[in-house]
């Protein structure tokens, strides 16, 4: 458990393939290779008999220490009974250190990295010298014994053969420094591990070059002889700093590529400095300097106030850099904020925005993020007849209802209309009321009409209650509703920003669904009305199954829901919800999820992972974004996350070059097609597209024709 | 330019003495319908001729679109087909939205072949035969029944047909006005309307959607309409208590007022009429404020007619001739008579001269061309004093009289419709000889040989 995983987070990754070279090529030398194996099964093992969080095992976070703490011993001495039983102790001894470490570093957000194996191997370097008695090992220096034993003669010759090619110095010391990250001192470890990095991943490959020669250049700018590095293998401090910083801890973009050229000489100074003063006690520095650089980084970024969209640190971290860079992509477009509380529009109807943020006229300052709603016609009038009264404004006396649930925490009435033009500014928000929906969620709203209050201070409203009607109360020249979110619950509180959950914007008689939406000066808004049929048909309920047949004609795939709970059904998903409140369907027969959000008026697939010829894949595609409510002819439109579309093949390219610029566009299209009755609907139809784009050029095309009854999604058809 | 003859009149002086209602004020001429001159008008589609603006359907509907859904969740509109039915008329209805309320099988077929969907078609009225009524199950409309007989007609029906009629039924009660309309469907006081709803839900073979009333038509006070809202609310909160049974849509039918004056009415309608808003606030209202919850509330259909399509519709013609009366009085003939203005029974419809006059007008009789003694378009009324050959407009008479209108003496002229870009459609052409000649037969002993 966790094994491969803790030899491939040696490079930030869960990559199995990348876990097993690494294993392999720690094997050329035969007893480090074992000696890094037993220390992560003992350490692993130990962790999971004591009951440490269990996923971090999994993950292989506790074992990565062990292995090269375990590497390191194994270099370090004899096979004998005693190595290997100061091997064990060392591996348990490194757990400790991790655990404690990890929850010192935790409480300020920081990883602890390669810390625990510094500190555990520096204790056991000093040490060495009451250890002699063990055997310390010559290995590692004669190389050539190490080959020969391996692979006989032929090895040694293929190993020549590769040593032949006129390759740069640099190129030599960038392999030998990548193989003494595993303490395999040989240009053949570092070309596999190389290779491996680039399989598992493009962003992490190129990063390890970009990373070692921005060092090469800084020691070739310092005039300080670069070969110095062939002899201490010290270069993969700067491998490392590059993948971490450049790809790991931050989600890879040009910003975090241009942070390595400042980052790296800061890590080359520290590999000097560092080395003089370790050099005094005889102790190598390891990877002391990569761990002080990104220790620094990562928390100095932390302190920001404020988070630039140029340097983030990914929402989630997924172990691959490129899988950082999509999801975090298309998670923080589609899901900004992980704790939102959905709010709506606090009107019935179409309303129609006269000031929207940082206004014109009065949402300045502190109370810039607010809106004045009114109401007008086709022609964008507010009123009729002259205007001179305030029962000519359509929106006076209109009802504003309740954005969310809440309880009336502040109401003011008493306040009398204002004539049109005057405004009050002895009591300026005029009648007004809050209201709470959460300990830091409150919502305001002004100039309303005195004496049409419809709730008390301290009542409960639920969403889309009525509270009382448009007024001209206050500060109001015309009649117009102020809505403004805050933090406390006082009237005229400083606002903050904070978005509509979801509505439906009018453009020219096109109706446009938005999501998470900022409503701007002279648009045209109405809410999200939900549709019975559909709300049922995506209510997923946890341990509910769903069976879908599997029909082929030709290139359409039809996939038909089965009732029947006794029969065994080809696709058979059932609803699951993770330790993280997290609901997806999980497929057993091809160990796939489809993680998913329904927030009652949408329903959205938030990721994929696992087999992409599955049927739960295509469900996915099918159903990525589905508005709640029937709207003949709306529209929906979103993008996917490029790994979840595009072939491996594909990938490629893009990868190497994604933290600058994606070429690769994956957009899915969702059509409202028909509806039997709107009373008591029985059949839904929608179609569904997933439109896949090479530099804005169509390449594929997936669509899906999708029915919906009583019984929940019937079938849909992918052609 | 030549001044235009009046002939002479003399008026007893009265300046300075303004009435209660102030000074007499001059009759405005109306010379132009969407910015398109009368006389042109009249020159090309003939007179007289009703004219209606698509424009102003458009901006009536989007006033009384605007009442409700700003107050009201879920609001729908179904185009009352009698009030207009000129499929043209029905059409831009549509194009708004509006669905189809029909009173018999020939609007219904009307309504289908204007594209309506069956379940967007409201069957209502008392007389539904059972061809009608297997169709409109059919096509999964949703059927009002009216009275017991109608129920029983259906619940027979739903014997050999697989479908399941979806049906409401319509209630009528006191809502505090005069006349109290209670000739259509089942009364809510004297518990027929339970009866009825009782026998549907405990035969379950209809599936009970929705309520409707139509508590009367020109009702003057909103406050009636608040009644008869919470009435039918009533009525479904205890519908779902006892049945378990959610109303999908309740009904408020039509009725609201105009501003064209009823006769007998002391104050002008212009001044009486309730406004849109106030009829919204007055239904809406007593629906959130019952017992419903938020998020059951049913959808609210209104089935307005008149108020939506009275002010789009306007009648142009020519005076024929001016005559004195035995008392003295003026009269003043039009080619537009009562065959045409049925509403004149009923409305001081306002009548205008298409051309600019002189402040002096005299009190006169305006008579249809009809030889036919009740062809008086109006009984008394200030009026300039118009000579052979002018033109007049009468406005607001988009609502009935295209529907409920008569050939009687003469033929019934051009409908015309002006677009939303100012462009003129005939929706209706003039009758003609021929259209009668078509439907007509003659016995042969009758023709000569």
């Amino acid at each position: 458990m966790g094994l491969l995983n803790s030899y491939s987070q040696i490079f930030f990754s869960k990559n199995k393939i990348l876990g097993i070279l690494l294993l392999l090529v720690s094997f050329f030398d035969f007893w480090t290779g074992l000696g890094g194996l037993l220390a992560v099964l003992v350490s692993n093992q130990t962790a999971i008999w004591f009951k440490f969080n269990k996923l971090n095992v999994e993950k292989g976070l506790y074992g990565f220490n062990s292995l090269l703490v375990g590497l390191g011993t194994g270099i370090m001495f004899q096979p004998s009974l005693a190595s290997l039983f100061l091997l064990i102790v060392l591996a348990i001894f490194t757990l400790f250190v991790t655990l404690t470490i990890e929850g010192v570093f935790t409480k300020y957000g920081l990883p602890y990295i390669s810390i625990p194996f510094i500190l555990v191997m520096w204790t056991a370097n000093l040490a060495m010298s009451d250890l002699w008695y063990i055997g310390v090992s010559q290995r590692g220096i004669y190389f050539y014994n190490e080959l020969y034993a391996l692979g006989g003669q032929n090895f040694v010759d293929f190993y020549n053969w590769i040593s032949s090619f006129q390759t740069p110095a640099s190129l030599r010391i960038y392999f030998l420094s990548l193989g003494a990250i595993l303490f395999q001192f040989n240009e053949l470890a570092g070309i596999i591990i190389a290779i491996a990095l680039l399989f598992s991943s493009r962003i992490a490959f190129t990063l390890s070059l970009v990373g070692f020669y921005v060092a090469y250049l800084f020691y070739q700018l310092l005039g300080v002889n670069f070969s110095e590095l062939s002899y201490t293998y010290i270069g993969f401090n700067y491998i490392l700093t590059a993948i971490a910083i450049g790809g790991f801890f931050f989600v890879p973009s040009r910003w975090s590529y241009l942070w390595l050229l400042l980052l790296l000489p800061i890590t080359v100074i520290l590999t000097f400095g560092l080395s003089k003063f370790f050099s005094y006690y005889q102790l190598s520095i390891y990877s002391l300097p990569f761990n002080i650089t990104v220790l620094l980084f990562v928390y100095v970024m932390k302190l920001r106030t404020q988070t630039r969209n140029e340097l983030v640190e990914p929402i989630e971290q997924r172990n691959a850099p490129e899988e950082n860079l999509y999801f975090h992509k298309n998670v923080s477009e589609r899901f900004p904020s992980a704790f939102y509380l959905p709010v709506y529009l606090p009107f019935l109807g179409e309303w129609t925005v006269s000031q929207a943020h940082a206004g014109e006229h009065t949402h300045k300052g502190e109370w810039q993020h607010a809106w004045d709603f009114v109401i007008t016609d086709n022609e964008g009038k507010q009123f009729q007849n002259k205007g001179d009264f305030a029962t000519d404004y359509f929106c006076y006396n209109k009802p504003i209802v309740a954005s969310a649930d809440g309880i009336v925490a502040e109401l003011v009435d008493g306040i009398a209309d204002n004539i049109i033009g005057d405004i009050n500014t002895i009591n300026n928000w005029g009648n007004s009321l809050v209201i709470k929906h959460s300990d830091y969620l409150y919502s305001q709203i002004s100039h309303l009409k005195q004496g049409s209050f419809k709730v008390k201070k301290g009542e409960f409203v639920r969403k889309g209650q009525m509270l009382a009607t448009c007024g001209n109360s206050g500060r109001s020249p015309y009649p117009h509703l102020h809505f403004q979110f805050q933090a406390t619950p006082f009237i005229g509180s400083k606002t903050f920003f904070y978005p509509f959950a979801h509505l439906i914007k009018k453009e020219n008689k096109y109706l446009e669904l938005k999501t998470l939406f900022n409503p701007q000066q002279d648009e045209r808004l109405q809410n999200v009305a939900s549709n019975n049929l559909l709300l049922q048909a995506f209510h997923f309920i946890p341990g509910q199954v769903l069976k879908f047949n599997t029909v082929k004609n030709g290139s359409e795939l039809l996939f038909e829901k089965v009732d029947d709970f006794s029969k065994i059904i080809e696709n058979e998903w059932e609803i699951r919800t993770s330790i993280y409140n997290v609901s997806y369907f999980y497929c057993k027969k091809t160990n796939s999820s489809a993680f998913f959000k329904n927030d009652e008026l949408l329903f959205q697939f938030i990721n994929f992972e696992g087999n992409k010829n599955s049927a739960l894949y295509f469900f996915y595609l099918a159903f990525y974004k589905v508005q709640l409510g029937f709207y003949n002819g709306l529209t929906i439109e979103d993008k996917l996350p490029q790994n979840n579309l595009f072939s491996q093949k594909r990938m490629i390219f893009q990868d190497f070059v994604a933290p600058f610029y994606l070429f690769l566009k994956a957009q899915y299209k969702l059509n409202y097609l028909s509806v039997d009755d709107e009373f008591s609907p029985e059949e839904i139809k929608l179609k569904s597209e997933i439109l896949s784009f090479s530099f804005n050029k169509k390449i594929k095309q997936i669509s899906f024709e999708i029915t919906i009854n009583i019984n929940g999604i019937r079938s849909f058809l992918m052609k | 330019m030549k001044l235009k003859y009046e002939r002479p009149v003399i008026n007893k002086i009265n300046a300075g003495m303004p009435d209660k209602y102030g000074m007499k004020v001059q009759t405005k001429a109306i010379t132009e319908i969407d910015g398109l001159k009368i006389s042109n008008l009249i020159e090309k589609f003939g007179s007289p001729a009703y004219v209606l603006s698509q424009q102003t359907i458009e901006n009536t509907f989007t006033e009384v679109k605007r009442a409700f859904t700003n107050r009201y969740p879920k609001v729908q509109f179904a185009w009352s087909y009698k009030t207009n039915y000129l499929d043209a008329v029905c059409r831009v209805f549509h194009s708004l939205g509006s669905w189809a309320e029909v009173v018999s099988g020939f609007e219904y077929r009307k309504a289908l072949n204007n594209g309506v969907e069956g379940k967007h078609i409201i069957f209502n009225g008392p007389d539904k035969s059972k061809g009608d009524l297997i169709l409109a199950i059919e096509k999964g409309s949703l059927i009002h029944i009216d009275h017991f007989d109608e129920l029983y007609m259906i619940m027979e029906l739903t014997e050999v047909l697989s479908q399941r009629p979806k049906v409401a039924i319509r209630v009528n009660m006191d809502t505090g006005i005069y006349p109290q309309w209670d000739r259509f469907g089942f009364n809510y006081e004297n518990g027929e309307a339970w009866n009825a709803l009782n026998r549907i839900m405990l035969s379950g073979k209809m599936e009970l959607v929705g309520l409707h009333t139509h508590i009367g038509t020109y009702i003057l006070t909103p406050n009636a309409y608040a009644v008869a809202a919470a009435k039918l609310t009533d009525l479904a909160v205890n519908i779902n208590r006892k049945y378990n049974h959610k109303i999908k849509y309740i009904d408020m039918g039509g009725g609201f007022a105009t501003k064209n004056t009823l006769k007998g009415a002391y104050l002008s309608g212009a001044d009486t009429c309730p406004s849109f808003d106030t009829y919204a606030d007055a239904i809406t209202s007593a629906i959130v404020n019952s017992e419903i919850s938020p998020e059951d509330l049913p959808t609210l259909i209104l089935e307005t007619g008149r108020a939506l399509i009275d002010d789009a519709g306007y009648l142009i013609g020519t005076v024929l001739a001016n005559k004195r009366l035995a008392d003295g009085r003026r009269s003043t003939i039009i080619d537009i008579g009562v065959n045409m203005l049925f509403t004149s029974f009923w409305y001081e419809h306002e009548i205008y001269p298409a051309k600019e006059t002189s402040v002096h007008t005299e009190d006169t009789t305006i008579y249809g061309p009809l030889c036919m003694n009740i062809d008086v378009v109006r009984a008394a009324i200030q009026f300039p004093l118009l000579q052979k050959g002018d033109q007049v407009v009468i406005k607001r008479i988009g609502a009935y009289n295209m529907t409920q209108w008569m050939q009687f003496i003469t033929l019934r002229p051009n409908i015309v419709l002006i677009d939303t870009k100012g462009e003129t459609h005939i929706i209706r052409t003039a009758e003609t000889n021929d259209t009668f000649l078509q439907h007509e037969k003659i016995p042969d002993y009758l023709i000569k040989n």
